[in-house]
């Protein structure tokens, strides 16, 4: 069994590494920390031994394990704050623009219409009954993040990517696929009584495909706003 | 009950109320924080506070100011055991809360009637309410609180509670020295 | 000090004296334990056999009251079982008898606080039966959902009945009641000490309340506020939280969370002091680095607070606050290592005798490691982005406020019962107990932590619509779990019976049944009201275990050699 699912975003490989990094450091820390404190149940005696811990040879033991989980920490944040910028600051460029409205129970959306802008009158939107966010492979995606009633947040596993849907708030981040498929996408927050079926779908395809795509949903009458 | 003294000679009536105040300043100071917020985020609050009265909002502050003078003259006269001219000052500064009180009701129902309630039409009305509102309740229990002391003094070793019914009191009153600028005079 | 003779209802419901306030306490805190843990027997067993009817229980959970049940699960945990336990109750039966005195500063106060807070309880209890349904906004309370999403809420008054109204209004007695026990201990602590005891003589336990009460009282008062704002706002029509007319959501996140991380400490410095009253005793040694203890956690008391908004990473907060909420939250990891390892450190060379506390001790302090290391998972933004609101989260806050508010608060009760009733809690009975709880706990939590690395998300009540979530291994994973919950309460009937069993025996404990050094082992079992006949006098500091050149091993606080 894997420990974490499919990775399908360019970015999510250096999410996992910064797991696997803290695990690898954590598991350390844990290891030697149960070691001590079996080390000390079987270091009993028959009277025990006076000590304070009060001058610094007696408190250097625990001394050196705070310096070194402070290492540890210094050497997992100095990776791990690389990793947030990259994720976190828009690209210089991104090459397509998608929009998510969240609302109770269901995702929708929204791809720029011909003037190029979100969030306008001519915008192309997927809505229920249809419920998957196409997108295409290797391009660099920004993602505008709405809700018309409650907070929800938008969580694709694969992607390695969850963020909020704040209601009078736009939130914009950014991924990029890397992978064709299909993939889950769920609500991480809790919006109301049927929270527990909000889901929805991603579908990764190639740009000519997703070029058509939008062709093809632009035939379709224009849905009412 | 006697009155208790630590070995640090430290009363402890004193210390609780000196706790209870800063805990109520921390209650009003998360309010006040979220008001500030929202005021430097929305310029345009500045037309609805525009429609406070800052003429009751002074003459208010000149009264609390004032109760907070006599109660200090009621403790004043309580560490010198002069029980009738403590009762006499707590009375005072009782009343000046009820003057305090009663322009606040002018206050409000001429805002009500001018169409200015709670819940609108701006949020700065919802915070005028709540923070004047959270206030005047303060008041009301100081008020109630001097009142059980003054009767309380009458017969009884009472007299260091005189002390900390001021302390409230004072709390009472520099909550509002906060309110009155933020919320009267910031236009 | 003697006090004469009162009525029934004066010395056990309307007592001031703080040992049967602790009680009561701690009683209506073990009820509602009870409460809370059925509740999560329901939807875990909910989730393990998704449409099945519940045994004990009824049909299977619709979404809505299981969001209700989730909801109601954390908030008693939290505010109406580790509260009322660990700072209230401990707090309450101890502070006076360890710093050697005949009551709380302000007796009064404390039996209002308690009243309150009782209050408090009954007020949540109702709003769970209400008719139109229990709360089920979440324990955050996170606004527009739990201000009824802005659009169905009935209008004031009938707005006042209802679930979400009547659990702020719970909360917010909960808080008050909480603060006012909080400036009690606080003043007892600093005025009420007896001859000889210094501030540094204190046994640790009375420290970590005091720290605990301060960031309570810093830390709860702006969630007040907000609680009013949002009462306002389900009642009377404000829109604080309302984006449509202004007002912003985000805001109270700042507002619980500033609250909600100081929270946890809250709870934890209680247990900790518990279990570092229970170690030295049972290790025959002195607490290792009693002063060092004393300065870290309040350097981690400091930094609790400047933390909250690593709750918000995936609330699109300026990256850069990620930044800084990140590097304080990982620091935080430096001075609770410090303290587990100055712990394990008092153990190191030590006399160990495996009594059922030491055994609740130990247990708390592995298991807490678990919880401690896993929050640097979630401190670092990168990965908490993924792991927000998974069960990855779950597992991680189980493993710490399961330790803090289950086991240390056992270990006490272990260790503290000889003294308050008189009576000593069967061992073998005690042995079985831990070992069933603490091998079901990790049965229970420890799966949790793969479900939520697999992406599963919280607070969903059945998995089926959610693709591979709904497929092995993750079914059994969930079931596993379930079956440990099963397993936690089957081995509280032994301690049920371990309880009754006790009290209804006629033996008598010793007055200082574990050779203990702090002053209240020097009072009567139980002690009377007043506790002493005459006051101790402190000679030394409260660790005096297996000194040089001494044959006993001990001095107790209150002898003069
Ligand atoms: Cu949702
Ligand atoms: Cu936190």
């Amino acid at each position: 069994m894997k420990i974490l699912p499919d990775r399908a975003s360019s970015y999510a490989a250096e999410v996992d590494s910064v797991f696997w990094l803290i695990l690898l450091f954590v598991s350390i820390g844990f290891v030697i920390t149960l070691a001590v404190l079996l080390y000390a149940i079987f270091s009993k005696r028959e009277r025990a031994k006076y000590f304070t811990g009060s001058n610094w040879r007696e408190y250097r033991w625990v001394a050196f394990g705070m310096i070194g989980i402070a290492l540890a920490d210094f050497i997992i944040l100095g990776y791990e704050l690389k990793v947030w910028h990259k994720t976190q600051w828009l690209p210089e460029e991104t090459h397509y623009k998608v929009g998510v409205l969240a609302r109770q129970w269901n995702f929708e959306y929204y791809y720029p219409g011909p003037d190029g802008q979100l969030w306008t009158n001519d915008d192309i939107i997927v809505r229920p009954p249809q419920d998957t966010l196409v997108l295409p492979l290797n391009k660099k995606v920004m993602v505008e993040l709405r809700s018309a009633d409650v907070i929800h947040a938008l969580f694709i596993p694969a992607f390695r990517f969850k963020y909020d849907c704040i209601p009078g708030r736009t939130i914009q981040r950014w991924f990029e696929p890397t992978k064709e498929g299909i993939y889950m996408v769920s609500c991480a927050e809790l919006c109301g009584v049927l929270h527990s079926r909000m889901r929805s779908t991603v579908k990764v395809v190639p740009e000519s495909a997703f070029q058509a795509f939008l062709q093809q949903k632009r035939m379709e009458p224009l849905a009412t706003k | 009950m006697e009155r208790s003294v630590s070995i640090g000679r430290i009363p402890t009536g004193r210390l609780g109320m000196w706790l209870l105040v800063v805990g109520e300043l921390i209650i009003f100071g998360g309010l006040i924080a979220c008001y500030l917020l929202y005021r430097l985020r929305y310029p345009e609050w500045e037309e609805a506070a525009s429609h406070t009265n800052m003429l009751l909002g002074a003459i208010n502050t000149f009264v609390l100011l004032t109760s907070s003078y006599t109660v200090v003259l009621a403790h004043k006269a309580a560490i010198h055991e002069n029980v009738s001219k403590a009762r006499t000052f707590l009375l005072i500064t009782i009343l000046l809360g009820l003057v305090f009180l009663g322009i606040k009701v002018v206050e409000y129902s001429e805002k009500i009637a001018a169409g200015y309630t709670i819940a609108g039409p701006s949020l700065f009305w919802s915070f005028y309410y709540t923070a004047t509102g959270l206030h005047a309740l303060h008041v009301i229990v100081g008020m109630i609180a001097l009142f059980v002391i003054r009767q309380q003094i009458r017969s009884g070793p009472y007299l260091h509670r005189v002390e900390l019914g001021a302390l409230y009191w004072h709390m009472v009153d520099i909550i509002w020295i906060f309110l009155f600028p933020l919320f009267y005079i910031a236009k | 000090m003697h006090k004469e003779q009162q009525s029934f209802i004066r010395k056990y419901i309307f007592s001031t004296d703080h040992k049967v306030i602790g009680f009561q306490y701690t009683i209506v805190g073990l009820f509602m334990a009870l409460v809370g843990g059925y509740l999560a027997y329901v939807f875990r067993y909910n989730l393990a056999f998704p449409g099945e009817s519940i045994p004990f229980f009824g049909d299977a959970l619709d979404p809505k009251t299981y969001n209700g049940f989730v909801t109601y699960h954390g908030a008693i945990m939290f505010f109406w079982v580790a509260m009322p336990i660990l700072l209230a109750g401990f707090g309450n039966l101890l502070i006076p008898l360890m710093v050697g005195t005949d009551d709380m500063a302000f007796p009064t106060v404390n039996m209002l606080s308690f009243w309150i807070f009782f209050l408090s309880t009954v007020v949540l209890l109702i709003s769970l039966f209400l008719p139109s349904g229990p709360f089920d906004g979440g324990w955050t309370i996170y606004p527009p959902l739990s201000a009824d999403g802005y659009h169905v809420k009935p209008s004031f008054p009938a707005s006042i009945a209802t679930g979400g109204t009547l659990f702020l209004l719970a909360l917010a007695l909960e808080f008050t009641s909480m603060i006012m026990g909080g400036i009690n201990f606080i003043v007892t602590t600093i005025a009420k000490r007896t001859q000889g005891m210094t501030l540094f003589r204190l046994p640790i336990f009375v420290w970590f309340q005091n720290i605990a009460a301060l960031i309570f009282m810093v830390s709860v008062g702006p969630v007040v506020a907000g609680a009013v704002m949002l009462l306002l706002d389900r009642t009377v029509g404000t829109g604080f939280f309302d984006p449509a007319r202004g007002g912003d959501p985000i805001l109270w996140q700042h507002l619980f969370w500033f609250f909600g991380h100081p929270e946890v400490y809250v709870i934890l410095l209680p247990a900790l002091g518990i279990i570092g009253e229970i170690i030295p005793t049972f290790s025959r040694k002195p607490l290792f680095g009693y002063r060092m203890m004393i300065y870290l956690v309040l350097v981690a008391a400091f930094l609790s607070v400047i933390v909250w908004a690593h709750h918000q990473f995936v609330a699109g907060i300026d990256p850069r606050m990620g930044t800084f909420f990140s590097v304080g939250t990982i620091l935080i990891s430096v001075p609770f290592a410090g303290v587990i390892l100055s712990l394990i450190a008092t153990m190191f060379q030590g006399k160990i005798r495996f009594t059922t506390a030491m055994c609740f001790a130990t247990g708390m302090v592995a298991a807490f490691l678990v919880g401690g290391l896993t929050g640097i998972f979630l401190g670092s933004d990168v990965f908490d982005i993924y792991a927000h609101d998974t069960y990855f989260v779950v597992a991680h806050f189980h493993y710490t406020v399961f330790p803090i508010a289950i086991l240390a608060s056992l270990a006490g009760i272990y260790y503290w019962f000889p003294k308050f009733t008189g009576k000593q809690l069967n061992e073998t009975l005690g042995k079985i107990h831990f070992w069933l709880t603490f091998i079901f706990f990790n049965l229970f939590a420890f799966p949790l932590f793969f479900l939520g690395l697999a992406g599963q998300h919280r607070r969903i009540a059945n998995y089926e619509v959610f693709d591979y979530l709904a497929q092995e291994p993750f079914t059994t994973l969930r079931v596993i779990a379930t079956i440990g919950v099963i397993g936690i309460w089957i081995a509280q009937f032994v301690f049920l019976w371990n309880l009754i069993k006790t009290l209804r025996s006629k033996e008598v404990a010793e007055r200082n049944p574990w050779n203990a050094t702090t002053l209240e082992w020097a009072a009567d079992s139980p002690p009377p009201h007043g506790n002493w006949q005459t006051p101790p006098v402190v000679y030394r500091w409260a660790y005096e275990y297996s000194p040089e050149n001494q044959t006993k091993d001990f001095i107790p606080q209150y002898v003069q050699e």
